[in-house]
């Protein structure tokens, strides 16, 4: 098993970034992500909390060695999001899942955003993934692992630029509504 | 963004446009009910559902499977009761 862990602090209040989260596709950091649907959801009755499913489509990108592993390519894979808005608490916590090739391995990424506590502009956030491959190969295994997780980073550092990037066009989406308005 | 099938995408942007309006202006004020976007989202799920289902990827959205895939991402027991 592999985990990784990251934290980060954005400059922009939590509203933003919880918008900024639902509307991250498509932007010109991630490429890779063909599509996104909303499968399910609700207002949790008990808590308030607004509960999203996605699915979300991206370009496989595996290494060619690993394809030939599995005996086949596969231009796309699959990916399942849950995510948790709870404006009481002001935190929004999102869990994801790869459903494609899950007998093989599962990387299953948390990240949270909750405002922070000393200054309400600037927004936590955490992030943290396990990558566990199966099989009988201890070598084979932890090639897999190595693998997911290099492609893990390169995305996670990517997935904070994107983000700035949503939060830079819903300021400008904001003050052109003021324009217009005024 | 686009959905996963061509058909779905103009009803996806519409109830998205919805969603974020909704979202921004509602829900984060204090309103839960989604009663504003309901229509449009009646109307994506049932052709997202069906392209989905043609896909053989509408059981990984089932019940048993969510709650399978939260426990094994560690969730809280509150968060994995789908309330449906």
């Amino acid at each position: 098993m592999k985990l990784f862990e990251a934290t980060h602090i954005f400059g922009h209040s939590w509203d933003k970034l919880t918008l900024a989260s639902f509307r991250k596709y498509p932007n010109p950091f991630s490429p890779h992500v063909v599509s996104v649907d909303v499968v399910n959801r609700y207002v949790d009755p008990a808590s308030g909390k607004l509960i999203t499913h996605r699915l979300v489509t991206m370009e496989s990108g595996l290494p060619g060695w690993l394809s030939r592993v599995m005996g086949f390519t596969a231009a796309h894979c699959h990916v399942h999001e849950t995510s948790e808005v709870d404006p009481t608490t002001q935190t929004m916590t999102l869990r994801t899942k790869n459903l494609s090739w899950s007998d093989l391995f599962t990387v299953e990424e948390m990240c949270q955003y909750a405002q922070d506590r000393n200054d309400a502009s600037r927004t936590v956030f955490t992030q943290e993934a396990r990558i566990h491959a199966f099989g009988s190969l201890a070598t084979l295994r932890s090639r897999i692992e190595g693998a997911m997780l290099d492609r893990f980073r390169s995305t996670a550092a990517k997935g904070k630029e994107a983000i700035e990037f949503v939060c830079e066009s819903l300021s400008l989406e904001q003050q052109e509504a003021t324009i217009s308005s005024a | 963004m686009n959905s996963i099938s061509e058909a779905c995408s103009n009803l996806k942007q519409s109830y998205d446009k919805c969603f974020n309006s909704w979202y921004s202006e509602k829900f984060l004020k204090g309103e839960k009910s989604t009663s504003d976007c309901d229509a449009l989202f009646k109307e994506y799920q049932a052709c997202v559902k069906a392209a989905l289902k043609e896909k053989n990827l509408l059981t990984s959205f089932e019940p048993g499977f969510e709650a399978a895939a939260m426990a094994n991402a560690g969730s809280s027991s509150n968060a994995s009761d789908p309330a449906r």
